[in-house]
């Protein structure tokens, strides 16, 4: 019953996202229609700098429904899961020559689920969640940033050594992290940059799963060639810094790494953190393969040892991750991520398939599965079969 | 006095084949050479009955060997492309980060179309990147047009083997079909509506199918574009993808 009314409801939100961009493709038509015979304006009146691009504040969104049901096996509490997450995302923006402004607040509603670790027990029932809401100001000395703000040091994306907030989703793998109140210095020239920042705030409230609040940092970014490299040090108020070097960049393949030394208030070494990876695309990109490892000192190098940490993204200390995405056409793609947990030889499969219904709108199918033992990271008892849809449009 | 009628009627239709293949693209090159670009454009990707439509604006320099792209359609609004040669980076809105891309990916689709990155921002000097010869003339979308071999003589050529079609009138490509290696043909690019601007001529609109792709088409419209034009300074650097 609860199903169905959830079900209901997501058709509801559905329906409206897709009249919603309809009548917005239509509106675009239209003016294509109109633009034919006006192309090529004697006055250019059109924005297409930031000169003329000092608009008034912009509200833009999205609306995004994960609906996840998972059947369980016959020696579990519950059989059946269900839950239902749906989010709102406000992104009020304004642009000037020299500042911009930019927040984004999401809300969430949660319903139905167990709490019993498919869907991320983060999430109350009702929730609202200021993301960043920040002023930047750009100078001929540098740009200030003051408000609230995420400041990731290091290559941005999975596995992250330096990444403060090491909470981790399988079906969101990418997700953005709430930021904390600070000032950010960032100093550019040509293709470098140096970067400074200070932090305020205790943001992280889901202890021990999330992360370390940052008291201050420092980054300097050069590149060459084809790299860019950099060296990162953060202070946190966990008795815990990190200070380390990273790179990304073409060497025929993609490449990129990261290392990250943890140490104490008292500069006594406490462990480290690394990654390394490399990507290459095949057919005009129509596939695109990614491997890479992540090891973290902390992380369980038994299984008997698994523990839940704010100190590493999973359990175990050594992880492989191979990624493939195939681009069928302009409208459909499929992921397949896969972990390999190397301590117990466990993996975590979330296959996906993701489609484009009309501008701004896409529904992604995910089909997780783990193969691992009982007792393994990944266990293939946790749930014997997952489906996550989710539906997200933007306006 | 019949034989000078018949040299003088065979020279007055010389002059459509006195031209060589280099001299033609020489002129195709000149109106399509460009210093610094300006444009704003709209991208429509279709499928069979589906459709989706992009909008964006940006700069150029050095014929697009530097570009910056800014995406303003709702769904990808704040998405920013810097390319360098033949480096790019992306900048996120939703997390405020700059993100350096694989060169491997510039062959990609451009969000989802059937125009990669390379084509979209990247210029070729069709003179410094092929060996030409003039195989023929042939009626295209009703313009009279040259058709012209290119074949890849540099590593930088974007593809191995084209076929272009060029306006005999206005020296502009009307046409050019796309090779891989092994002599497939992979793209088609078909330019409609040629409006003079600043001493060039441009069309109004292109349309791009990537033959790999069933019943797929991009067409890309330019709603304004300006050559030549001051670019606001510090635009191809990544710390503009943060303004």
């Amino acid at each position: 019953m609860v199903q169905i009314t959830y079900i209901i409801k997501l058709s509801i939100i559905i329906f409206f996202i897709y009249i919603g961009n309809l009548k917005s493709i239509s509106a675009q038509e239209n003016d294509l229609d109109t633009q034919n015979d006006t192309a090529f304006p004697e006055n250019d009146s059109s924005a297409t700098s930031l000169e003329e691009y000092n608009q008034p504040i912009t509200l833009s969104g999205l609306l995004r429904n994960d609906s996840t049901y998972a059947r369980f096996d016959k020696n579990t509490i519950q059989r059946d899961y269900f839950s239902n997450l749906l989010e709102a995302r406000l992104i009020l923006e304004r642009k000037r020559i020299d500042w911009n402004f930019y927040t984004d607040m999401r809300l969430y509603r949660f319903e139905g689920g167990d709490k019993m670790g498919i869907q991320k027990a983060q999430y109350d029932k009702n929730q609202a969640k200021l993301m960043r809401a920040f002023l930047r100001y750009f100078s001929s000395i540098g740009d200030f940033t003051i408000g609230k703000l995420y400041i990731n040091a290091g290559n941005s994306g999975i596995f992250n050594p330096f990444e403060l907030d090491k909470s981790f989703q399988f079906s969101d793998l990418q997700y953005a992290r709430e930021g904390f109140s600070g000032i950010e210095y960032s100093l550019p020239w040509n293709l470098n940059n140096f970067n400074l920042f200070t932090a305020t705030g205790k943001n992280f409230k889901y202890e021990p799963v999330a992360g370390y609040n940052p008291i201050y940092g420092t980054s300097l970014q050069l590149h060459f060639l084809t790299i860019d490299a950099g060296m990162a040090m953060i202070h946190t108020d966990r008795n815990n810094n990190r200070s380390g070097l990273f790179f990304k960049g073409d060497m025929i393949l993609g490449v990129q790494g990261s290392y990250a030394a943890h140490i104490d208030d008292k500069i006594k070494f406490q462990y480290s953190e690394a990654n390394a990876g490399i990507d290459y695309s095949f057919y005009s990109g129509k596939i695109t393969t990614t491997l890479l490892y992540y090891y973290n000192e902390k992380g369980a190098r038994n299984k008997i040892n698994y523990q839940m940490s704010a100190e590493s993204f999973l359990k175990a200390r050594d992880y492989i991750l191979l990624s493939g995405v195939y681009q069928i056409d302009e409208f459909w793609n499929i992921q397949l991520p896969v972990f390999i947990n190397i301590v117990d030889q466990s993996t975590a499969v979330i296959p996906s398939l993701t489609t484009l219904l009309s501008g701004g709108l896409s529904v992604n199918v995910q089909l997780p599965f783990f193969t691992g033992k009982t007792s393994d990271e990944f266990s293939n008892t946790r749930n014997s079969f997952t489906l996550l849809l989710r539906v997200e449009g933007k306006f | 006095m019949k034989k000078i009628v018949a040299i003088a009627i065979f020279l007055s239709a010389f002059p459509l084949w006195s031209e060589t293949g280099l001299e033609i693209i020489k002129k195709v090159d000149n109106n399509q050479k460009f210093s610094t670009e300006k444009f704003q454009m709209r991208m429509i990707v279709e499928k069979g009955n589906r459709k989706m439509i992009k909008s964006f604006f940006g700069y150029g320099k050095d014929m697009g060997n530097n570009s910056f792209m800014e995406f303003t359609n709702p769904e990808d609004k704040g998405v920013k492309y810097l390319k360098l040669n033949d480096e790019l980076w992306i900048y996120f809105p939703d997390a405020d980060e700059v993100m350096k891309i694989s060169g491997h990916m510039l062959r990609q689709g451009m969000m989802g179309s059937d125009i990669s990155y390379e084509d979209m921002m990247r210029k070729e000097t069709l003179e410094k990147s092929y060996d030409v010869k003039l195989t023929g003339t042939q009626t295209v979308n009703n313009l009279e047009c040259f058709v012209v071999e290119l074949n890849a003589k540099t590593a930088e050529a974007l593809y191995e083997k084209q076929i272009i079609y060029v306006d005999k009138k206005k020296y502009v490509l009307v046409k050019i079909d796309m090779h891989a290696r092994g002599g497939r043909l992979l793209k088609t690019l078909e330019q409609f509506n040629f409006k003079k601007i600043d001493n060039r001529y441009l069309p109004q609109y292109m349309i791009m199918k990537d033959l790999r792709r069933k019943d797929s088409k991009t067409t890309i419209e330019f709603i304004s574009v300006q050559f030549d034009v001051k670019i606001p300074p510090g635009v191809f650097s990544k710390s503009y993808l943060k303004r």
